[in-house]
């Protein structure tokens, strides 16, 4: 790299300006993702034009830090009440929460931080050096790749599903049939509108999300009020322990597996931190030698979602410098923002300006540490929350929820699909219906159903495309493998269960 | 709470640069819009062109317009959700839809849409692009007459990027298809960054799209222009023919232009459209707009309620007169 | 949740029947809307029409709530519901819809300051000078913070 290069991009790092304008970016961004409702894309999407009157080491930097502290903190009120702040949370709630009802919130938002921190900063370092090669085999991925990529994270609610696969299964196709009303954008039909204006666009997913997990957590905690903090007091008030080195140190095939896995999902155009996460947490569930404790608390459940979902972001910054092609909607909204400050990212800027390039690397990385530091001091206070009785907590939640869900769209149709979700969420969760399957085929039906019908024009009606080309043949047979494994472990498992069962009672752990 | 007042204080050092930056202009007669914020609305997802047009807009238009703008970003079934909101308002000029042809012309007259063309009566155009048609250096064609003789030999064996149904790249090469009397295959891709990534990937052909999206590509080589759809070349990229020129007439000039809806009092549209041509002229909001990649070409209200009803009439023709 | 520790609610296998009614409703519902004449999404049996995958998940939900219903009758069922405090969820629930639909008459002031202390209320508290602090501070906070930095305006209503 040219001496020029490195000193251009380590003197836009020094200004003073430039990591204030990051630091404030970042609190301002984990508070923002720690709203139910306020997205990263929101947040960047709102305040972008305020960065069009800033110099562009200072604006873009502020964005930046905007980005990456909303994507973080949409974790925490996963972990702490069990409402996704963004749709890539979702995995996180599940075994997170579960970790907070056992009194370790600490451990669990320290697990979180660690693994979003460390993801992140290898998927930059991803990013910096092998960026360009990288791009190059994802712009080949096209729609019948995509279709597999979707079937495989399909296959997860199979993970997710819990006591009864049926149910899931009925919940998964629930969510799917959600997914497909609104405006088909290929054919130009509104489905299953039923005469509604407000459902052309479809459901809204935010809002919904919110329901089903917050809302129907609110109706939860009135049906069973928790019995009251017994034992070890202190304890309890401190949010629990802290996160071992060790356990963490434990974790790291985990936390590896799932960022190669977020960083390559990223760097396709197109797909999100919500496939991710699930593949990412359906991955580790296979590889794990605890597989019944996922969704109960397991700490490689969350530390998977968390990686999963945290290396998806630099990662969907290569398409976007390599080709200039948005990776997602939050880089749809960075490029705006660079375009304003008269930098088009894309090819040109890499030869042209890439002391300007360099300095983003840099501050990316740098961001990282500060996420980190920021972190650690927001989770200093945040523990506390569990703290707070919940006759005001979930008044509170309550409030969040509903100006979260407006939020979205301003839509006061909008609110009704939340109390709806919130009901339907209650039903599930008193009747063993598990939600998770629900969120998956709501997420990825639509990316599916077009990706297949987009590879069919593609191939003028024949299905020959999802094998005759090498990448869809390597996806396609790790989808035999994915599902040939599955019902192996499954056949395994009911087996064993029979056998050992004569010996012991199978007990419940739970605490 | 400290972080909530840093990032607010960042905030209001941004707003006051923003009001520097404009002239400030003050009325000087009495003002028939109500004594409220006007809301602009977006009626795609945040991340296109047309939001970081309102961005900009929003960002700088109280000092012309004496009203704060509020920039509302409300996606949904291609636009139409949006459309349908802002036709149902009440009509005194203080929700304003951010419209383009697909949503205003097009899609009324051939789609089952809650709301009709002449719900919205125009404001002010602010710009508008023409699509380029483009396909990479490696397709057996590189030109536009050379793309319809290959369509012509090897009829449905072309396969092009597309965006969405009645979209601006959907609308471009159905009237390439009906004017050549050619058949390709189009790829609904929902929006033109899968679009371009398709495109430059080998997986379709050809593309048709904003200057804004396909430019740096033709600038760096990766793309080939093939031609413009409009009646003039793109000043930017001056080599490339027009369509007509090379004896397709396709002409498709996707506006960005103020809407509000219909029974807005008269006197609240001029006063509207006077205020967006000030900010237009703003020297400030210029350099913006030119840095976003783009350009104003400015047409008050009345001019632009010409240019609308000949554009749907057009439309009209070329749809539903076959 | 552990089951076997849980109190157990009378009639589960009532419930899951009514369940899986519910979800063979829907599934019927789907398929009827997509098989109408004239198919209103295109041939549903043609896969890469608009009709295909929302026919083939409403026949698959149709058919899982068919074995959710018989599974529920085998002489083996297991399943057990807990029991709980279902009339005050029930109480909260109709305190939610009631909020969201007067948002748009009341607006967000009104509603928010009456909603959140009834909330409170149903989960127990009972001083006033709390249910009146929950009524004031946190919809001042919240609200400011959306409106002030996001940007996004509530609905007002006829008096706040």
């Amino acid at each position: 790299m040219d001496i020029a290069v490195l000193q251009q991009g380590l003197a836009m790092l020094a200004s003073p300006w430039t990591f204030l304008a990051l630091s404030a970016g970042l609190a301002g961004g984990i508070l923002i993702g720690a709203l139910p409702g306020l997205t990263a894309t929101m947040a960047v999407a709102v305040l972008a034009p305020f960065t069009f009157f800033m110099e562009a080491t200072i604006g873009i930097p502020f964005l930046l830090g905007i980005y990456k502290g909303a994507i973080y903190g949409g974790s925490i009120p996963a972990i702490l009440v069990n409402t996704p702040g963004t749709a890539a949370a979702a995995a996180t709630a599940r075994d997170g929460y579960a970790l907070t009802q056992q009194g370790k919130s600490r451990k669990a938002l320290e697990l979180s931080l660690y693994s979003s921190v460390v993801a992140d900063f290898m998927a930059t370092l991803v990013l910096i050096m092998v960026a360009i090669p990288l791009a190059s085999i994802a712009i080949r991925f096209g729609s019948p790749e995509f279709a597999l990529l979707y079937l495989i994270a399909l296959t997860m609610i199979a993970t997710v599903s819990g006591e009864s696969f049926l149910k899931g299964l009925i919940a998964a196709g629930l969510g799917l049939l959600v997914a497909s009303i609104g405006l088909d954008p290929m054919s130009g039909y509104q489905r299953f509108t039923f005469g509604n204006t407000d459902l052309l666009g479809g459901v809204s997913l935010i809002p919904l999300l919110i329901g089903m997990f917050a809302l129907s957590e609110i109706l939860m905690q009135l049906t069973h009020p928790p019995e009251r903090p017994s034992g070890n007091r202190k304890v309890v008030e401190h949010g629990g322990e802290r996160l071992k080195w060790a356990e963490f140190w434990a974790l790291r095939p985990t936390i590896l597996r799932s960022t190669s896995l977020g960083t390559f999902l990223g760097s396709l155009p197109g797909l999100g931190a919500e496939i991710a996460c699930w593949i990412a947490y359906g991955l580790a569930r296979g590889r794990s030698r605890e597989p019944d404790k996922f969704g109960k608390g397991s700490l490689e459940g969350l530390a998977a979602a968390e990686s999963g979902n945290n290396a998806v972001v630099p990662a969907a910054l290569i398409p976007m410098t390599v080709f200039g092609i948005p990776g997602d909607t939050i880089t749809a909204v960075l490029i705006g923002a660079l375009m304003a400050q008269g930098m088009m990212p894309g090819p040109l800027l890499i030869q042209q300006n890439p002391g300007f390039l360099f300095g983003l690397f840099l501050v990316l990385l740098v961001t990282n540490v500060l996420l980190l530091i920021f972190g650690l001091a927001a989770i200093r206070w945040l523990k506390q929350v569990t703290r707070i009785p919940s006759t005001v907590l979930y008044p509170c939640v309550l409030l969040l929820c509903v100006c979260g869900a407006y939020a979205v769209n301003s839509s006061t149709f909008d609110l009704l699909i939340l109390v709806v979700g919130g009901g339907l969420g209650y039903v599930m969760r008193r009747t063993h219906f598990p939600i998770a399957p629900l969120i998956i085929g709501l997420l990825l039906g639509p990316g599916f159903e077009s990706a297949v019908r987009q590879s069919l024009v593609f191939s003028n009606g024949s299905l020959a495309i999802f094998w005759s080309r090498p990448g869809s043949l390597i996806l396609l047979i790790l989808l035999a493998l994915v599902i040939l494994t599955m019902a192996w472990r499954g056949l395994v498992k009911a087996g064993v269960i029979r056998k050992r069962s004569n010996a012991h009672p199978p007990k419940s752990n739970n605490t | 709470m400290s972080h909530l007042v840093l990032s607010r204080t960042i905030l209001a050092a941004s707003l006051a640069a923003a009001a520097t930056l404009t002239t400030g202009q003050v009325f000087a007669e009495e003002s028939h819009l109500p004594d409220e914020p006007i809301r602009f609305v977006t009626p795609y997802p945040a991340g296109g062109s047309h939001s970081l047009h309102a961005g900009i807009i929003t960002a700088v238009g109280e000092d012309f317009l004496g009203r704060p703008l509020i920039s509302v970003i409300r996606g949904g079934g291609g636009g139409a959700v949006a459309a349908a909101e802002v036709a149902g308002s009440t009509p005194n000029g203080t929700m304003l839809l951010f419209g383009d042809p697909t949503i205003n012309s097009l899609r009324p007259q051939v789609e089952d849409l809650p709301y009709q063309m002449d719900d919205f009566v125009p404001v002010a155009r602010i710009n508008y692009s023409p699509a380029i048609f483009v396909t990479t250096p490696d397709q057996p064609f590189q030109s536009i007459t050379e793309l319809v003789e290959y369509a012509e030999e090897n009829p449905n064996e072309i396969v092009y990027s597309s965006d969405n149904r009645n979209g601006f790249t959907y609308t471009v090469f159905e009237m390439l298809k009906a004017t050549a009397g050619i058949d390709m295959r189009g790829v609904e891709l929902g929006g033109g960054g899968p679009a371009v990534t398709q495109l430059l990937g080998g997986n379709t052909m050809a593309y048709a799209g904003d200057p804004s999206v396909v430019g740096e590509h033709l600038e760096a080589g990766s793309l080939v222009g093939l031609c413009v759809t409009d009646t003039e070349r793109f000043e930017a990229y001056g080599d490339i023919p027009t369509c007509q020129e090379e004896g397709y007439d396709v002409v498709f000039q996707f506006w960005r232009g103020v809407m509000a809806p219909s029974g807005t009092p008269d006197e609240v549209i001029a006063e509207l459209s006077d205020g967006f041509q000030r900010l237009t002229e703003d020297e400030g909001f210029l350099r913006l707009i030119g840095q976003i990649g783009s350009g104003i070409q400015f047409l008050g209200h009345e001019d632009f309620a010409e240019a609308l009803s000949a554009e749907q009439a057009a439309l009209r023709e070329a749809y539903l007169g076959e | 949740m552990s089951i076997c520790t849980g109190l157990r609610l009378p009639g589960s296998r009532l419930i899951e029947t009514i369940l899986a009614f519910a979800v063979i409703a829907v599934g019927v519902v789907f398929l009827r809307i997509v098989h109408g004449t004239p198919p209103p999404f295109g041939d549903p049996r043609d896969i890469g029409s608009a009709a295909f995958f929302p026919g083939l998940i409403a026949l698959l939900v149709t058919g899982l709530g068919v074995v959710l219903l018989l599974s529920a009758w085998r002489p083996a069922f297991s399943v057990a519901f807990e029991s709980g405090h279902t009339a005050r969820a029930l109480v909260a629930y109709v305190l939610m819809v009631a909020m969201v639909v007067s948002l748009r008459f009341l607006g967000i002031w009104l509603v928010t300051m009456m909603a959140v202390p009834l909330l409170a209320l149903c989960f127990g508290e009972r001083r006033w000078y709390v249910l009146l602090a929950l009524a004031v501070v946190p919809p001042a906070l919240v609200i400011h913070l959306f409106e002030g930095v996001m940007g996004v305006y509530f609905p007002r209503g006829v008096v706040l």
